[in-house]
């Protein structure tokens, strides 16, 4: 519709309509019979008492009727009544504040399109009235001389990182800057074209990033031009509690705002914060789904948990039951579990889905590469916000993991041999009766396989890549071309895990491992501590790192606690001396898992080092029971150690589900090798993606993770015909940030988002609107909340002339 | 001329009333032999009709002759003749010439009263008289019994127009003082004039020992106000125009209205007088029986 014509219905229907109760009283006015009247003496009298009262009556009426006429006639002309209200908030100083009309106004539009902007109410989403606001807004400037800039939230969105560690700070600032200013000084017909051409990414809501982005913007704008700020998002607390008053990074908001108010002071305009969100919202949601298992093996049953959230920002909001289903590789429906009742805004116990062996039993095609599965879960009804009402979880089955072992006391006998009880642990597997003995399958529970050498065998090791762990129990030393070979195997994402003992040599230990601080030990080899009387004092185990996956299985109760604590077995140990000063690698940093409890106090017992995309796991006594007697224990190092292989064999599944955004890397092996390989995203699309190679290790990095659900990466390989055929396939899933399904908006106990952000602002300036407070869209009739007020009112409006009518002319009687 | 104020004597009204006695609440001396507290006992009573006998009727006026020849008890019922002066004092001024709708002006309405009046006290060969009146009392036909004096009031009413203000207070003591005897003065007016005035003048006429009764007729537009949109009211007896919306006023106009008639009403009170509402909606009829029938229930 032309601007002219917008501006004729905005504002002449309802200023015509206005003056139509006013032309009528005048009219009257002039139509009046005349009686000749007798009783004159007492009319005057009245007339003499209630004139005042009757002026003012006919007063009231008549902008009654004005009021009434103009109701009905602004519920039929939405358009044109948010036109006359953008006119409004431009007069008011909104975006160009009290400049001459004549200075180019630069407006920076922070657009947020956060995941939770998805949510739909009455067949509107808060991201499609945020976009009609925004585009309105630029259709409010003068072409040809204005200029807009648009933030966006998935532009300022860094995901948490490669390799699961987070970019630095300066890093992620400039991965922002380069997707921001793509968008930034806009002429109003680009910028019209971005704003329709965006939709609602599956990112998470980093409005500070934004602001700051903004705030740049905003300052770099000429001295000479007017500078404007609209904020436009739905206010959820996922994304503005942090910001609030009581949030973490109040002060850096404050700091932003301030800077931004600093310039645009000099422009007459005060930031402008537009809330599309609703008021009343309510979602149900898969907020994370994880399995127990990190690699599951060929014939294992795997656990999965998945939490479920009911998010409402109505405090009248109802209990929910909720019904989850799953499938298997897009395989039928099942549904799993009684119906889950959730509480309004209350954590509720994850919900646990055990997958039976069968279904992660590998085809015999796939027996010799594994396979991937990918377990789909979802709630039998949809609701508002339909992104998180499903997810995804890829559980990789192997046909077994390889452990290398290098035995650096080998024996027959198992008593003396250095990793026989070591070995027996790792591959440990058992039949499980379900049903009549002897009729179930086989379960495994884990899916290691051994291979045990040598320390002189090591040094005919082309690589280690064959292998996911590498364990080295009490090696004397280790060739030099080895440890390069290790350095490489463990960067590229894999596992190395050291035992102390008697043999080994700290001192080559110290030179070629720990290197200073710079090699992959975790701390520099001191003399061995204890005793070597067999009878001499035993000491416990304290747990020094809670927190720590290994040791959260046993420290999420007491009771498991006790595995670790209660065995008093450790005779002796190697005194170790932990990074400190020059050696402390801040990208590598030692961390203590579990201690010795002496009566000095507390000494290492087991430490972690990341190295690289791999870790490095070192324990200060034996693996046998040279120095300690920890296997007669209560089955503690059968527990820990299964933990800690499986920690450090999980590197490759590591990157099997990932976060929106969030690059998946993927060591090649040897036997992985292919001519070609393409990724499948959910939408369907194919990308071809190229192996890189980085410091010798073939990796294959994909960083289109933008939405969430299922992407199938495919190696191929060339048949003798030249015809590309499947070599291997896997997959990995990609999940919406859980913060995102909180639809609670940013408000305080007495007052409303506006209160809220007035609060945080302190005494910045600011204005604040609310969808629904005008009518949207063309069509009156099917507008949001808002829209029925207004249609309310013109009710009301038409009510009111109807009852005046038939007052005025059936109920008050007609003179004869 | 003489069929123009012929009009006034409706026959229709007269039959309905001719049965209806005018009696005064005091016996008015009179000229006449017989003229007593009991005018039934006079020579002058005429016989008019038989009825039959209904339990408490005076056996006094049981007739014995009949009951002879009839075996029946029949009650003799007499006309009465009754010796009274009766003065119509008729309001003839511009607020009087007010009407809405289809019905008789005031002034019309009071003509027909008046005349319907006088013929009743003359068919008794009573005297009657008028007066008519607006600022001033500017035609007096003195109380008589002849025809020619009933036709003379008639003219009189029917020959003048109304222009000019009420001042009713000066013009009752000009008929107390124009009447002489005691008489019975029956005034017809809106009575839209001060209430000072108005009970002055009834106070003179209860110093003279006149009865009085006052029948203030107004239109049921007046009494009601149901006008219902905009309307100029043009002010009679000189009052100013008002152009103004009547629905907002009906109420403090009634108001006004209720006040004046129970101002008026306790000035006839406190003046011994009878006070009649009438509005020109009712029929002729029905305004006299009413007022009759009254005065009848109160005798003895």
């Amino acid at each position: 519709m032309p601007t002219w014509l917008i501006w004729t219905l905005g504002l002449g229907i309802p200023l015509a309509a206005a003056a139509v109760p006013i032309i009528i009283h005048i009219i009257n006015l002039t139509r009046y019979r005349k009686v000749d009247w007798a009783a004159m003496e007492f009319l005057l009298a009245a007339y003499k008492r209630t004139r005042r009262r009757v002026q003012m009556e006919s007063l009231i009426m008549l902008l009654l009727r004005v009021l009434a006429v103009m109701l009905i006639a602004a519920a039929l002309f939405p358009m044109g009544c948010e036109r006359v209200k953008e006119w409004a908030d431009e007069t008011m100083g909104i975006t160009r504040g009290t400049l001459s009309t004549d200075a180019p106004l630069h407006l920076v539009l922070v657009l947020d399109n956060s995941a939770s902007m998805g949510y739909k109410q009455e067949g509107q989403t808060s991201f499609d009235r945020a976009k009609q606001f925004a585009l309105a807004t630029v259709d409010s400037l003068k072409p040809n001389r204005d200029r807009v800039s648009v933030v966006r939230l998935s532009d300022v969105y860094v995901p948490p990182g490669i390799g699961g560690m987070a970019l630095a700070d300066d890093a992620a600032d400039k991965s922002r800057r380069r997707r921001v200013s793509q968008l930034s000084s806009l002429n109003l017909d680009a910028a019209r074209r971005e704003i329709a051409a965006t939709g609602v990414a599956a990112v998470d809501t980093n409005m500070l990033a934004a602001l700051r982005e903004s705030a740049r913007m905003v300052e770099g704008t000429p001295e000479n031009d007017a500078v404007g700020l609209v904020i436009i998002s739905d206010f959820c607390t996922s994304g503005w509690r942090e910001l609030s008053k009581d949030g973490t990074v109040h002060a850096d908001f404050v700091a932003v705002m301030d800077r931004m108010n600093a310039r645009m002071k000099t422009s007459g305009t005060v930031p402008v914060f537009y809330d599309a969100g609703f008021e009343n919202g309510q979602n149900v949601a898969i907020t994370g789904v994880r399995v127990n298992e990190r690699i599951v093996g060929n014939g294992m049953e795997a656990k999965v948990l998945i939490d479920v959230q009911f998010s409402a920002s109505d405090p009248r909001a109802q209990d929910r039951n909720v019904r989850l289903k799953y499938r298997i590789d897009g395989g039928p429906e099942r549904p799993f579990g009684a119906p889950i009742v959730l509480q309004p805004n209350r954590a509720a116990e994850p919900v646990q889905l055990v997958l039976p062996a069968r279904d992660l039993t590998l085809k015999p095609e796939e027996e010799k590469t594994g396979a991937s599965r990918n377990i789909e879960i979802f709630t039998e009804e949809p609701d508002a916000l339909t992104t998180d009402n499903t997810r995804n979880v890829v559980i990789h089955v192997v046909p077994g993991v390889p452990i290398l072992v290098i035995d650096g006391v080998p024996h027959a006998d198992p008593n003396i041999d250095e990793t026989f009880y070591l070995e027996t642990a790792l591959g440990i597997s058992s039949s499980r009766v379900d049903g009549e003995r002897g009729e179930a399958p086989d379960v495994r529970i884990t899916p290691n396989y051994i291979v045990s050498m040598r320390p002189e065998q090591m040094a005919a090791i082309d690589s280690f890549f064959d292998y996911r762990l590498v364990i080295l129990a009490n090696v004397q030393d280790i060739p030099e071309g080895v440890v390069a070979k290790l350095e490489e195997f463990v960067e590229a994402g894999f596992g190395l895990l050291i035992f102390d003992g008697d043999k080994v040599d700290f001192g080559k230990y110290n030179s070629m491992l720990y290197k200073e601080g710079k090699g992959m030990l975790p701390a520099k080899l001191g003399r061995p501590g204890g005793s070597d009387d067999p009878t001499a004092e035993n000491y416990g185990l304290t747990v020094t790192g809670p927190d720590h996956p290994v040791i959260k299985l046993f420290a999420e109760s007491p009771e498991n606690l006790t595995i670790i604590t209660d065995p008093v077995a450790v005779r002796n140990w190697r005194e170790v001396t932990l990074p400190a000063g020059t050696e402390v690698d801040p990208l590598r940093q030692t961390q203590t898992l579990l201690s010795l409890n002496l009566p000095s106090g507390p000494v290492p017992f087991m430490l972690e080092r990341p190295y690289g995309r791999g870790r490095v796991m070192y324990v200060t006594t034996t693996a046998s029971e040279r120095w300690n007697g920890l296997w007669r224990t209560n089955g503690l190092p059968l527990f820990l150690y299964l933990e800690v292989a499986s920690y450090l064999t999980g590197n490759e599944a590591r990157y099997s589900n990932l976060s929106v955004g969030e690059p998946f890397r993927r060591v090649l092996r040897v036997v992985d090798v292919a001519p070609q390989y393409t990724v499948r995203d959910p939408a369907g699309t194919n990308v071809d993606i190229a192996a890189t190679s980085d410091a010798g290790v073939n990796l294959l990095e994909y960083a289109g993770t933008a939405q969430p659900g299922v992407y199938t990466l495919t190696a191929f390989e060339k048949t003798d015909s030249g015809e590309p055929r499947r070599k291997w396939q896997e997959r990995f899933s990609v999940n919406l940030h859980a913060r995102e399904s909180d639809l609670m908006r940013l408000s305080l106990a007495e007052g409303g988002t506006e209160a809220a952000l007035k609060e945080a602002l302190g005494e910045l300036p600011m204005l604040y609107r609310r969808a629904g407070d005008e009518l949207e869209g063309g069509d009156a009739l099917a507008g949001d909340q808002g829209g029925k007020e207004w249609m309310w009112l013109a009710v009301l409006g038409v009510c009111f002339l109807l009852f005046e009518t038939v007052w005025s002319g059936v109920i008050s009687k007609a003179d004869k | 001329m003489a069929q123009a104020y012929q009009k006034y004597l409706d026959p229709a009204v007269l039959n309905q009333i001719r049965h209806l006695e005018v009696t005064a609440r005091n016996v008015v001396e009179g000229f006449l032999a017989g003229l007593h507290k009991s005018p039934y006992k006079g020579f002058s009573v005429e016989f008019a009709q038989h009825r039959e006998y209904v339990p408490g009727d005076d056996l006094r006026y049981l007739d014995w002759k009949a009951y002879a020849k009839s075996d029946k008890y029949y009650i003799k019922e007499y006309e009465e003749e009754t010796n009274f002066r009766a003065v119509v004092v008729l309001d003839t001024s511009e607020s009087m010439r007010y009407q809405s709708g289809e019905l008789k002006s005031k002034l019309d309405y009071g003509r027909y009263m008046a005349a319907s009046l006088a013929y009743l006290v003359q068919k008794q060969s009573d005297a009657a008289g008028l007066a008519l009146f607006d600022e001033k009392l500017y035609d007096w036909v003195p109380p008589a019994t002849s025809q020619v004096t009933l036709m003379r009031m008639l003219a009189s009413m029917h020959e003048r127009v109304p222009q000019k203000k009420t001042n009713i207070g000066d013009v009752l003591v000009d008929v107390a003082q124009r009447s002489g005897r005691r008489s019975l003065v029956m005034v017809i007016s809106d009575l839209f004039d001060k209430v000072e005035h108005l009970k002055r003048g009834l106070e003179h006429l209860a110093a003279r020992k006149h009865d009085v009764i006052v029948f203030n007729v107004m239109d049921p537009q007046e009494r009601e106000f149901t006008f219902d949109r905009l309307t100029q009211f043009i002010g009679l007896e000189e009052y100013p125009d008002l152009l103004v919306d009547p629905r907002s006023l009906r109420k403090a106009y009634l108001e006004e209205v209720e006040h004046f008639t129970t101002a008026v009403r306790r000035a006839c009170l406190r003046a011994r007088s009878d006070y009649v509402a009438i509005d020109t909606a009712m029929p002729l009829d029905v305004a006299l029986q009413a007022y009759l029938a009254k005065r009848s229930g109160r005798r003895g």
